[in-house]
C-alpha cells in the first residue's frame, strides 16, 4: 500500500514537472508577449471598452522599445478614441502612426483615414490640406476619383452642397451623391435674394421663409412709421421726421432685413442638418 | 502531497498564461510613464494595482489631486507613513488649488488636513486666496513670512481692488439727478452722453408739443422721455455692477500673473516620478 502511494506521488511529481515545462513553453516570450498583449487590447476594444483598450495599447507602446508594433498600436488607439468620440486624440494617434508607416500604401490608407476623421471633427481645413497635398503628388493620379470623393464630403460638411456636387460629378461611382447634393442645394433658400426683396418690400423676406405673422407685422410697422415720417416732412416738422425716421422707421427697417436673413439661415441650417442626418443613417456608401 | 501536487498541476497553466507586463517593476515604470504624460486617470489605476508603498501611494494621491478627486486623494494620503511625502502632497495640493474646479473645497480641506508644521508655508497662499475670494489681503499677513515684494504687491492690489468697485446705488442716484451722470461715473462715457442727450431731447419735445397743444405727440414723446430717463437710471445701476466685475477680474488676473511669474505660492517645485 505504502509502495503504491509512493509510486503515485512520483507519477504526479513527474506529471507536474512535465506540465511546468509545457506551460513554460506556451508562456509568452519575445514577440509573442506583445502579440498576446495586443490581442488583449483588441479584445477590450471589440467588447466596447475603449478606455481600457487605450491603456493596454499604451502598455505595448511603452514596453516595445524597438517600436516594432508602434503603427499597429497607434491605429488601435486611434480606433479606441474614435469609438469614444475623441476625434482630436484619434487624429494625434494617426499622425504619430504616419511616422511608423513604411510603404506608400500604408501612408495612403492612413491619409484617407485622417481625412475622414478631420471631416468628422469639422476641421475641414486640415482635410483640404491633406487632400491638396495628395492631389499635387503626381504619383497619385490613380487616386484622383477617391480624392474628389472625399473633397465632396468635406464640402458637404462645410455646407457647400453645390461644390460637393461638382466634386462628386468627377467620380463615376458617386452619381447618387451628386444628385442628392444638387437636390439639397436647390432646396436651400437664397439668402441674398431674400434680403433684396426685404429691402424692396419690408416683411416679404420673412413671408418667403414661412414666417407670415412676423412678415405682416414688419410690413405694418414699416408702413406706419414710413407714413408718419413722410407726413411730418410734408408738414415741415423736420425734427419730428428725423426722430420718427431715425429711431422708429430705421430700427424696424433694419430689423426686417436682419430677420429675413436670420430666418433664411435658420431654414438653410435645418435643410443642411436633415440632409446630413439622412446621409448618416440611410446612405450605404463610403462616408466619414 | 497528492492533492497539493494536483492543485499545482491545475494552476500552473493558468499562471503561465497570465498577461505580460504586469510585474511590479513593469507596472511601476508604466505608471510613471503615464504620470509623466499627464495621463493621471490611467496612472492612478496603475499605481492602485501596485503594492501599497509610500512612493506609489504618494504618486497615486497626486494623480487623484490632478483629477480633482480631492476626497479620494486625502484617503490615500492617510495611508502614507512618511511625513515628508505627506508634506509634499499638501504642498502640491496648495499649488493645484488655484486651478481646481473646486478651489474653495480644496482650500478648506488643505487648511483642515495639512499638518500644523506646514501652516506657515501656506500663509502667502491664504493671503492670495482671501484676496481672490473677497478682494482684500489679510492685514495680519504683513508681519508674517514671505518675500517683501509679495506683501507690497498685495497691498497695491488691494488698493486697486478698492478702486475697481463702483456703487450701483450711487450710479443710479447720479443718473436720477442728471441723466447719464451715473454712466459717466462707471466710465461709460458714450452711453452717458447718449442718455443725457436723448432724455433731454424728448423732454424738450414733450414740453414743446404740449405748449403747441399737440397732446397726442406730447404723450408719445413724454412716455419716450420717461422711458429714457428710467432706462438711464437702471442702466447706470447695472453698468456699475458690470464695470466692477470687469475691473475686479482684471486686477485678479494681474495678481495671478504676477504670482505665477514670481512663483510666490510655495517654494518647492512639483514632484514628478522618474520619467523615461
Amino acid at each position: 500500500m505504502r509502495v503504491r502511494h509512493d509510486i503515485l506521488s512520483v507519477f504526479y511529481a513527474i506529471l507536474f514537472m512535465l506540465s511546468g515545462i509545457t506551460s513554460a513553453q506556451a508562456a509568452p516570450s519575445g514577440d509573442s508577449v506583445f502579440v498576446l498583449q495586443l490581442r488583449f487590447a483588441d479584445s477590450l476594444l471589440q467588447s466596447g471598452n475603449p478606455f481600457d483598450a487605450v491603456t493596454e495599447y499604451e502598455r505595448v507602446l511603452f514596453f516595445d522599445k524597438q517600436k516594432t508594433y508602434a503603427r499597429r498600436v497607434l491605429l488601435g488607439q486611434a480606433e479606441a478614441y474614435l469609438q469614444g468620440g475623441k476625434y482630436t486624440f484619434a487624429i494625434d494617434c494617426m499622425n504619430r502612426a504616419l511616422a511608423f508607416s513604411k510603404s506608400s500604401a500604408e501612408i495612403q490608407d492612413l491619409q484617407f483615414a485622417l481625412i475622414q476623421v478631420h471631416i468628422l471633427n469639422k476641421n475641414s481645413s486640415q482635410a483640404y490640406g491633406i487632400l491638396d497635398a495628395m492631389a499635387q503628388n503626381r504619383q497619385n493620379v490613380s487616386l484622383l476619383p477617391a480624392l474628389n470623393y472625399w473633397y465632396g464630403w468635406a464640402k458637404i460638411f462645410d455646407d457647400d452642397w453645390k461644390a460637393a456636387a461638382e466634386y462628386f460629378d468627377k467620380c463615376d461611382s458617386a452619381k447618387f451623391l451628386k444628385n442628392f447634393c444638387l437636390d439639397v442645394d436647390n432646396k436651400k433658400y437664397p439668402v441674398s435674394f431674400i434680403k433684396l426683396i426685404s429691402a424692396v418690400l419690408p416683411g416679404s423676406g420673412s413671408i418667403y421663409t414661412g414666417h407670415y405673422f412676423s412678415g405682416a407685422l414688419s410690413l405694418g410697422w414699416n408702413a406706419l412709421f414710413g407714413y408718419l415720417t413722410v407726413q411730418a416732412l410734408q408738414e415741415q416738422r423736420v425734427l419730428d421726421a428725423l426722430l420718427i425716421g431715425d429711431l422708429l422707421l430705421l430700427r424696424f427697417y433694419t430689423g426686417n432685413l436682419e430677420n429675413a436673413e436670420k430666418y433664411a439661415l435658420e431654414k438653410n441650417k435645418e435643410i443642411h442638418e436633415s440632409a446630413l442626418h439622412y446621409l448618416e443613417t440611410d446612405f450605404q456608401g463610403a462616408k466619414p | 502531497m497528492r492533492y497539493l501536487l494536483l492543485t499545482l498541476l491545475l494552476l500552473s497553466p493558468l499562471t503561465a498564461q497570465g498577461l505580460p507586463f504586469r510585474q511590479a517593476h513593469e507596472r511601476l515604470a508604466f505608471a510613471n510613464h503615464l504620470f509623466c504624460s499627464a495621463d493621471y486617470l490611467r496612472a492612478a489605476e496603475e499605481y492602485a494595482a501596485l503594492p501599497a508603498q509610500d512612493s506609489t501611494l504618494f504618486f497615486r494621491s497626486l494623480c487623484l489631486l490632478h483629477l480633482d478627486n480631492i476626497d479620494s486623494a486625502l484617503i490615500v494620503v492617510r495611508q502614507l507613513q512618511n511625513n515628508l511625502f505627506k508634506a509634499e502632497f499638501y504642498r502640491n495640493m496648495a499649488r493645484l488649488s488655484f486651478n481646481s474646479a473646486h478651489p474653495e473645497k480644496m482650500h478648506s480641506l488643505l487648511n483642515t488636513n495639512a499638518p500644523e508644521s506646514l501652516h506657515h508655508e501656506f500663509i502667502p497662499l491664504n493671503c492670495v486666496y482671501k484676496f481672490m475670494q473677497h478682494g482684500y489681503a489679510e492685514k495680519n499677513n504683513e508681519n508674517n513670512t514671505g518675500p517683501v515684494l509679495f506683501h507690497e504687491f498685495m497691498k497695491s492690489q488691494t488698493k486697486a481692488m478698492e478702486r475697481a468697485r463702483y456703487s450701483p446705488m450711487l450710479a443710479a442716484g447720479l443718473s436720477a439727478v442728471l441723466p447719464g451722470l451715473g454712466k459717466i461715473y462707471t466710465r461709460s462715457y458714450e452711453e452717458g452722453a447718449f442718455g443725457f442727450i436723448l432724455t433731454g431731447l424728448f423732454t424738450y419735445l414733450t414740453i414743446e408739443n404740449f405748449k403747441h397743444h399737440h397732446t397726442a405727440r406730447g404723450w408719445i414723446t413724454g412716455v419716450s422721455a420717461t422711458l429714457f430717463y428710467g432706462g438711464t437710471i437702471y442702466g447706470s445701476y447695472k453698468q456699475a455692477i458690470i464695470t466692477t466685475a470687469k475691473e475686479e477680474d482684471a486686477v485678479k488676473q494681474q495678481t495671478l500673473q504676477f504670482l505665477q511669474d514670481n512663483d510666490y505660492f510655495l517654494q518647492p517645485q512639483m514632484v514628478k516620478p522618474p520619467c523615461e
